[in-house]
């Protein structure tokens, strides 16, 4: 009878098991898919079934607040970053990743001090520093985005963000000469760029 | 020579304790980070003359507030501003000036929501004032026998506390393109009390560039038997801001204009942290305000206007031509 037991259930519990697997395994996949077909509320729901049966798995809880973002749910993006940054608070991932949700809302302070201390900990992270760029324009602190994009076009001198922003902030220093010169480049790498062809259009 | 008569004195007591536990909290808390917390320091001044007026010559004021910031989850401010109204020699009603102190408190606390996204503020002011009106009192001649007491005059000072605390509740999209707000406010001045209900309405246009804000004021008095301004009072006010991009003239950031249609008095300002105690009943007001920004640390405002009001009691219908100025600095 014992015998008939063991060859009955173990192959049924491996069967149970294999196929929990396949179900989780696929519902990774499913939000994955969703998310490639930009169905990012339906991504969300699938990964929040996960993150109910996981509360504690970091990726899963990076993967919810990053689909909460995508579908405007901007308040549960931050909760969820910060779950994330709780169970692993040096994830950079994280750490840039809450700096989009608290974009959205404009709370251009917090996105500053955030991203700051992202800095603090991977000096020259590019998206915190494109981030902190954004926020410092919409805080018109002119002085400080003008000296931190010089700084930053070193690091990167291949890309346009930062220059665009330089550009910005020698215009509202009234620094005609050096936007010019800072649009002039971003031409360089991005022909047609509409800001810059207007303003050097403007100037000329 | 002088007498002080108190005819007076304001029974409701504000009760200030849970602000400064809060304050207390807020800086002994081991959860703050000094870099989250921002400070702004406010001083302003405004000289006001009256035209047309029986009573009234001239007025200032004088005061400053600390704003404390922190990041944009919640602030806490604090502030003063001293009133001074001359009157003119000889005057109806034989006033000699008005002093008021102003004290001012306030909280608010930032909920950011994916129901209807946007910022909801929940804010509470409160104030206390003590105002002192100074009347001449003229003794005629006395005979006592064969002693004359020549004719003289002696001070009063009539002495009115008030106290007033007002929630306001307010929405902005994220975009900072609408907003709302809903302002209560009741004040204590002893003898009669006033409640007051602010809302307003603002929104975006032109790129962000304008801004436009409704706010209206109704007004209601309670137990003021003995009033000639009626029980009601309703005004509306309308304020324009532009904000100039690059190239600005005057390096100016702002400017902008505002007028108030109606009748209003005892009012409570929430936008400007003021209660309108010793004015009259204000009938109308225009104002011009223009903002500069040296820097990205400090604010300068001007602003000049005219107000029209009316001493009910005595017929006093007059004017006023104003300016104000303040200097704010970030830390």
């Amino acid at each position: 009878m014992k015998m008939i037991d063991k060859f009955i259930f173990v192959p049924f519990f491996a069967a149970l098991l294999a196929f929990s697997h396949y179900a989780a395994a696929s519902a990774w996949d499913e939000s994955l898919r969703l998310e490639s077909l930009a169905q990012y509320t339906s991504a969300l729901a699938v990964m929040e079934t996960i993150v109910k049966e996981e509360p504690n798995n970091e990726y899963a809880n990076l993967r919810v607040a990053w689909l909460s973002y995508l579908s405007g749910k901007h308040s549960q993006s931050i909760k969820y970053y910060q779950k994330a940054l709780s169970l692993n608070d040096k994830s950079l991932d994280a750490q840039v990743g809450l700096l989009l949700p608290l974009l959205a809302q404009s709370r251009w302070v917090e996105v500053e001090m955030k991203a700051k201390r992202t800095l603090s900990a991977a000096p020259w992270n590019y998206y915190a520093h494109i981030r902190l760029m954004i926020a410092e324009e919409a805080l018109g602190k002119w002085q400080t985005l003008s000296l931190h994009t010089q700084e930053a076009h070193h690091r990167f001198p291949s890309d346009v963000t930062v220059l665009v922003y330089q550009a910005r902030a020698h215009r509202w220093l009234k620094e005609v000469k050096k936007a010019k010169q800072a649009y002039a480049q971003v031409l360089r790498r991005y022909p047609g760029h509409i800001e810059a062809l207007q303003f050097l259009a403007e100037t000329y | 020579m002088s007498s002080i008569t108190k005819t007076a004195s304001c029974d409701f007591v504000l009760s200030v304790s849970p602000c400064f536990a809060i304050l207390i909290f807020v800086f002994t808390s081991p959860c703050v980070i000094a870099n989250d917390w921002s400070t702004q320091i406010k001083l302003e001044s405004s000289f006001l003359n009256y035209h047309d007026s029986d009573v009234r010559d001239s007025a200032y004021t004088i005061g400053g507030q600390v704003h404390l910031d922190f990041l944009e989850k919640m602030y806490f401010l604090t502030g003063y501003r001293y009133s001074h109204v001359d009157a003119l020699a000889n005057n109806l009603v034989n006033m000699e000036e008005i002093q008021e102190d102003l004290f001012f408190i306030g909280a608010q606390y930032n909920f950011y929501s994916d129901i209807l996204p946007g910022k909801y503020g929940l804010r509470v002011d409160a104030y206390y004032g003590e105002m002192e009106t100074f009347f001449t009192i003229f003794q005629e001649a006395e005979f006592q026998g064969r002693n004359r007491k020549p004719a003289s005059s002696v001070t009063m000072i009539q002495d009115n506390d008030f106290a007033s605390i007002s929630p306001v509740l307010s929405y902005t999209n994220y975009l900072k393109t609408l907003y709302f707000d809903f302002v209560f406010a009741f004040s204590d001045y002893g003898d009669f009390s006033v409640n007051q209900f602010s809302p307003a309405f603002g929104f975006a246009f032109n790129a962000r560039k304008n801004w436009m804000l409704f706010r209206g004021h109704f007004i209601e008095q309670e137990k003021n038997f003995t009033t000639v301004y009626g029980k009601n009072n309703t005004a509306i006010e309308v304020s324009w801001t532009h904000w100039l991009g690059l190239n600005a003239p005057l390096g100016l950031n702002s400017f902008g204009a505002s007028i108030l249609a109606g009748e209003r008095i005892y009012a409570l300002d929430p936008d400007a942290n003021q209660v309108f105690t010793f004015a009259d009943l204000q009938k109308g007001s225009v104002a011009f305000f223009f903002q500069w920004q040296p820097n990205e640390l400090v604010q300068i405002l001007i602003q000049a206007g005219s107000q029209k009001f009316e001493d009910k009691v005595i017929g006093d219908n007059y004017s006023s031509k104003y300016a104000y100025v303040n200097l704010s600095r970030k830390w």
